[in-house]
């Protein structure tokens, strides 16, 4: 799953620490998924998008491959 | 980490050294009271066996914080289990099988939990390693 969780902290001047606090997981939670090794589940997925005012199809995108679509 | 994790995992850590020291304590007492007193084999296999009452009681901690973990920690302890257990494993089966040909000394099976214990904190350091500094 591909993201921009990366921009979007930048875009609000947050660390992962902060989003962390802010999601209530841990900070290696918030690195796994910014960096794709972990997809977050619909709870997660939901809890990011209404930390940053958006819609999960914002945030988060499939890779082509994981459409079969290649 | 978020300071209420944090002192989640605090709280977790002292408790996990609580129980541990009780398991030493114990341990330490039934080996002097086994020394020292001239138990039945009954009161002797009774006493062998407290050391695990402590071990039980730890578990049942290692559970709970392990529910109160996130997905993705909890997906980390997950592995490492798997790694810890599939690693002992398949040495106790190897060692097995060694010992079926050629004579070898043998292990005593209490070391099997401190081994699945080493193995899995080993496995969970690894696999936190990649997280550890914020890109």
């Amino acid at each position: 799953m591909k993201n921009n969780l990366k921009v979007l902290r930048a875009e609000n001047s947050w660390s992962q620490a902060v989003l962390a606090e802010k999601l209530g997981v841990s900070r290696q939670a918030v690195n796994a998924v910014e960096t794709g090794k972990h997809d977050p589940s619909l709870t997660l997925a939901f809890a990011l998008a209404d930390t940053f005012g958006k819609s999960i199809e914002e945030l988060f995108r499939p890779k082509v491959r994981e459409l079969g679509e290649e | 980490m978020s300071n209420k994790l944090e002192k989640k995992e605090k709280k977790f850590l002292v408790l996990f050294m609580v129980h541990i020291a009780m398991f030493l304590a114990i341990l330490g007492l039934s080996v002097v009271m086994n020394e020292t007193n001239d138990l039945s084999v009954n009161g002797r296999g009774f006493l062998a066996m407290t050391p695990v009452v402590p071990m039980l009681f730890l578990l049942r901690l290692v559970i709970s914080h392990y529910r109160s973990l996130d997905e993705y920690i909890q997906r980390v302890m997950g592995e490492g289990l798997l790694w810890a257990v599939g690693i002992v494993g398949c040495a106790a089966l190897a060692y097995g099988l060694l010992g079926e040909m050629v004579e070898v000394s043998p292990i005593s099976p209490a070391f099997m939990l401190p081994a699945i214990a080493v193995i899995f904190g080993i496995a969970k350091i690894i696999r936190l390693r990649g997280d550890a500094h914020e890109e």
